[in-house]
């Protein structure tokens, strides 16, 4: 069963994108979250999600951290990595691309669009 | 003083003369006494003969004395004579050198009472008035003395008060000299550095202020007089100063020292800007914060909003009873407003994002990319974006864009994002009628305008609406429109590109922006579609154009053998080479600098060129490299002559022979049948596509039209082809180019400098 974690410390946002993605479940896609970046390598480690949208900035381990240990150090190159970014046109593009993560998309976000997205990663 | 030992020495010398003159009267005085003396003996003795009778001796007196009488009266008048003489002359003189005395001891007070009205009076009186005239030019002199000392007290205190003025200023402010020596420091300047600011006087300015503001200072000299340099300088204590410097003029100020002080000075002047630049620092700071807290709570209004839209559309709506008026009303109401919340929604993102975007463009946090770029993709990519809104608003929209224009260098989605900052403001401000985007080239430059037929912008307004916040007209009754960000940023976008942007029309008939972008040079211009002959035209069409249009010239040429151009600043050279290559049958033209030289390339084409290297203004190596660099030219053979041994740099430059002075007569005529016998050398071009069916009908095309060519199909492989090549034109797929950063890599690497290159747009992508 593919797996996708989302990884926010905001509840809402959290609530959102979990909403979001609801229609997903019914596919058989099994959607995870977690509150700050720890947590989220634990859950990567663990279910080895497909997909995982990751906040840049969360408590205990920033998205930065979380996205390099998972792509470089524990070399999971095939989890899809999406980082959530607050900051705008400041979001460092080149950390972005030294931690490995895929694409980057910028709050606030379309939800469609952000399902789109999670179809096509998913291929359904 | 000088004039006072001037007075001793010419009274003291009239003194001598009147001693020597003194010693002569008495001497004179002695004579008449001894005359007197005699005299009266003689009278005695004349009495006493004629008392006595007479003898044959007394015959011989009595004929040599006179009578006794006359003897006597002779003595009597001789001893009269005397004190006379004593009395005229011995006496006023000694009155006289009495006085050169006391004149000697500036006794100038002193009277001199002589009445004689002879030359002694005279002297005197000259004496006098000596001393009288002494005694005014002292007076005059103690006068001038005073005011001296009254000026210099002046001056003094002009110096401490402008001294204290330097000390006390807020700023901190340094003199130095052009070789780089402090000449003065002023207080605020030494605490700054916790240093005292008279040590520092003399010392080089690195020693004592370090390496920032040595560099300061050289750029200053380097920019010369009048035009200020400033910089921010970091100290230790985290203090941030503003030095600004300029170079100080002193023109011949008076004598001595200032004289020939026009020599380069440099003022530094330093403020503290440490809590400014703090400020500028928090502002940044605080955006991104703001920036960061209010993205977090739209992100849920905003999706929120849209998933709520999303499950009433899909789901509830559907399901309600569609018989009820009042239910449809309100369904219809509830899109609206959910439309209205999101729209307001993407609104505020907007405000963001370009609040942001000025923030970071005025504290200069903006990585800038610097692509090649062609104006007409920036227009058509801004025109996609806003044709629906156009449509939308009821207005024609027209583009029109003079093709084949040079490239521009530039950061293409900023610059996008300028054309649409401009097209969708005319949409916003137009009520009917049509917006026209329009590019043409005029000179070195671009312009792109975007005209709209809406209300217009007061003259007035012209230069404040690229202000911050700024919407022109009644913000109380005009609803505003946007941001009003889009402006400055257009602004600072294409400022940074070194162009202007600026508004013209009247308020009437609609307004139109102007923008300008400098082109690049034509050594790198773009093809619009992979039209082959259009390519070979591209590649052939200088060397064609000159040959048909020249072609009574070339004929006439071609009867009477090849043509040589000689281009030597050196007049003498320029003759020697000319009657040698005219001895050997050829058609000689010659340039005597480098401008003449291009100039004459291009009204006829030589069939060889023979260039100095070291001329004036231009240099033989910018002549070769735009002979090398023009496609229509870039065949006719160079040989290089000179004096200077750089044959790497020629070959670099695509020069055919290095030869250097003095001048081998048989080697460079070796060398001009070879390089004319030979023709011009066959261009070698390199095809690179990612099709291969692409990469092979040109390949067929170019080898049928002559040329040798080699081809690659992806980005890593030309790299390594072309290294091993050397080809002189290189066709290159523009998406594969942008996508692979290969003409980038290539076009910077030194070897590859005078490669041409073209590009190929307009294929359809699979």
């Amino acid at each position: 069963m593919p797996a996708i974690l989302i990884a926010d410390d905001e509840q809402h946002i959290r609530m959102l994108i979990e909403q979001t993605l609801e229609s997903l479940e019914d596919e058989g896609v099994d959607i995870l979250t977690a509150q700050n970046g720890a947590e989220a390598l634990e859950i990567i480690k663990e279910k080895r999600p497909e997909l995982v949208f990751l906040d840049v900035m969360m408590p205990k381990m920033n998205g930065f951290d979380v996205c390099n240990a998972v792509k470089n150090e524990l070399g999971m190159k095939e989890v899809y990595i999406i980082m959530l970014t607050a900051k705008g046109q400041e979001f460092d593009k080149e950390k972005g691309a030294e931690s490995g993560c895929d694409l980057y998309i910028t709050k606030p976000f379309s939800p469609k669009e952000l399902k789109n997205k999670a179809r096509e990663i998913l291929g359904l | 003083m000088k004039y006072h030992a001037g007075i001793r020495k010419g009274v003291c010398s009239i003194m001598k003369s009147l001693m020597i003159f003194k010693r002569t009267h008495q001497r004179i005085l002695v004579l008449v006494a001894v005359v007197a003396v005699v005299n009266f003996f003689f009278t005695v003795f004349s009495i006493r003969n004629a008392a006595i009778a007479t003898t044959p001796g007394r015959i011989l007196v009595s004929a040599l004395t006179f009578s006794w009488p006359l003897w006597l009266m002779l003595a009597v008048f001789l001893v009269v004579l005397f004190r006379i003489l004593n009395k005229l002359i011995n006496e006023p003189l000694n009155t006289i050198i009495d006085y050169a005395k006391k004149l000697v001891e500036h006794d100038y007070d002193a009277k001199i009472d002589i009445n004689t009205g002879d030359e002694f009076d005279a002297l005197a009186s000259i004496l006098q008035f000596l001393a009288i005239d002494t005694i005014e030019i002292f007076e005059r002199f103690e006068e001038a003395a005073g005011e001296l000392a009254e000026r210099d007290a002046k001056l003094t205190s002009i110096y401490n008060y402008l001294e204290a003025v330097i000390d006390n200023m807020a700023d901190g402010l340094m003199v130095v000299n052009a070789a780089g020596e402090i000449t003065r420091v002023n207080k605020p300047l030494a605490y700054c550095y916790g240093i005292n600011a008279s040590e520092a006087i003399g010392k080089m300015v690195e020693q004592v202020f370090g390496k920032d503001m040595s560099r300061l200072f050289k750029q200053s000299i380097g920019t010369g007089f009048g035009v200020p340099v400033a910089s921010d300088i970091e100290l230790s204590s985290s203090m941030v100063l503003k030095a600004s410097s300029t170079v100080v003029r002193v023109h011949g100020l008076g004598s001595g020292e200032w004289q020939s002080r026009d020599a380069n000075d440099v003022v530094i002047i330093t403020s503290d800007v440490t809590r400014e630049r703090n400020i500028d620092r928090m502002k940044t700071d605080f955006i991104s914060t703001v920036s960061h807290e209010l993205r977090t709570p739209l992100t849920s209004i905003l999706g929120f909003t849209e998933i709520i839209q999303e499950r009433l559309r899909d789901q509830i709506f559907p399901n309600l009873p569609a018989d009820s008026k009042k239910i449809a009303r309100s369904v219809k109401l509830i899109e609206d407003n959910i439309g209205i919340i999101i729209g307001e929604g993407m609104r505020l993102t907007s405000l963001i994002n370009d609040v942001l975007d000025i923030a970071k463009m005025e504290s200069g946090k903006v990585d800038w990319k610097n692509e090649t770029l062609h104006i007409e993709d920036i227009i058509k990519r801004a025109a996609q974006t806003t044709k629906s809104l156009c449509d939308k608003a009821g207005l024609e929209f027209i583009v029109d864009v003079e093709p084949n224009m040079p490239p521009i260098s530039g950061d293409g989605d900023r610059l996008v994002q300028v054309v649409i900052n401009l097209i969708s403001n005319a949409i916003k401000f137009t009520a009917d009628g049509s917006v026209t985007c329009r590019a043409w080239r005029q000179g070195s430059e671009a312009v792109i305008s975007v005209i709209d037929t809406g209300i217009g912008i007061d003259p007035r307004d012209r230069d404040s609406i690229f202000e911050k916040f700024r919407q022109v007209g009644d913000t109380l009754t005009d609803k505003p429109k946007g941001t009003g960000l889009g402006l400055p940023i257009s602004k600072q976008i294409i400022n940074h590109h070194k162009g202007r942007i600026w508004i013209e029309g009247n308020t009437a008939r609609g307004s139109t922006f102007f923008f300008t972008l400098p082109l690049l040079s034509a050594d790198s211009f773009r093809l619009t579609s992979t039209d082959l002959d259009t390519l070979v035209k591209t590649i052939r069409s200088g060397t064609a154009e000159a040959r048909t249009s020249l072609s009574d010239s070339l004929d006439s040429i071609a009867a009477g053998g090849k043509t040589i151009l000689v281009v030597d600043d050196d007049e003498n050279i320029r003759e020697l080479l000319t009657q040698e290559l005219q001895g050997q049958g050829y058609n000689v033209r010659t340039a005597n600098n480098g401008v003449e030289a291009i100039k004459s390339i291009k009204e006829i084409r030589p069939h060889l060129i023979i260039l100095d290297v070291m001329m004036p203004e231009v240099s033989g190596f910018d002549v070769a490299a735009v002979i090398k660099g023009d496609p229509a030219t870039a065949d006719v053979p160079v040989i290089i002559l000179s004096i200077i041994e750089d044959a790497e740099r020629g070959r670099r430059l695509g020069v055919d022979r290095y030869l250097t002075k003095p001048i081998n007569k048989e080697l460079l005529f070796n060398d001009i049948k070879t390089l004319l016998a030979g023709g011009t050398s066959k261009k070698k071009i390199m095809v690179v596509d990612e099709n291969e069916s692409n990469v092979k009908t040109l390949t067929d095309v170019l080898l049928a039209k002559g040329y040798s060519v080699i081809s690659a199909t992806d980005g890593l492989g030309s790299i390594e082809k072309a290294r091993a090549e050397k080809p002189d034109i290189i066709i290159v797929d523009a998406t594969l180019s942008e996508r692979d950063e290969f003409v980038k890599t290539l076009r910077f690497e030194k070897e590859f400098e005078n490669v041409y290159f073209i590009y190929l747009y307009g294929h359809e992508k699979p």
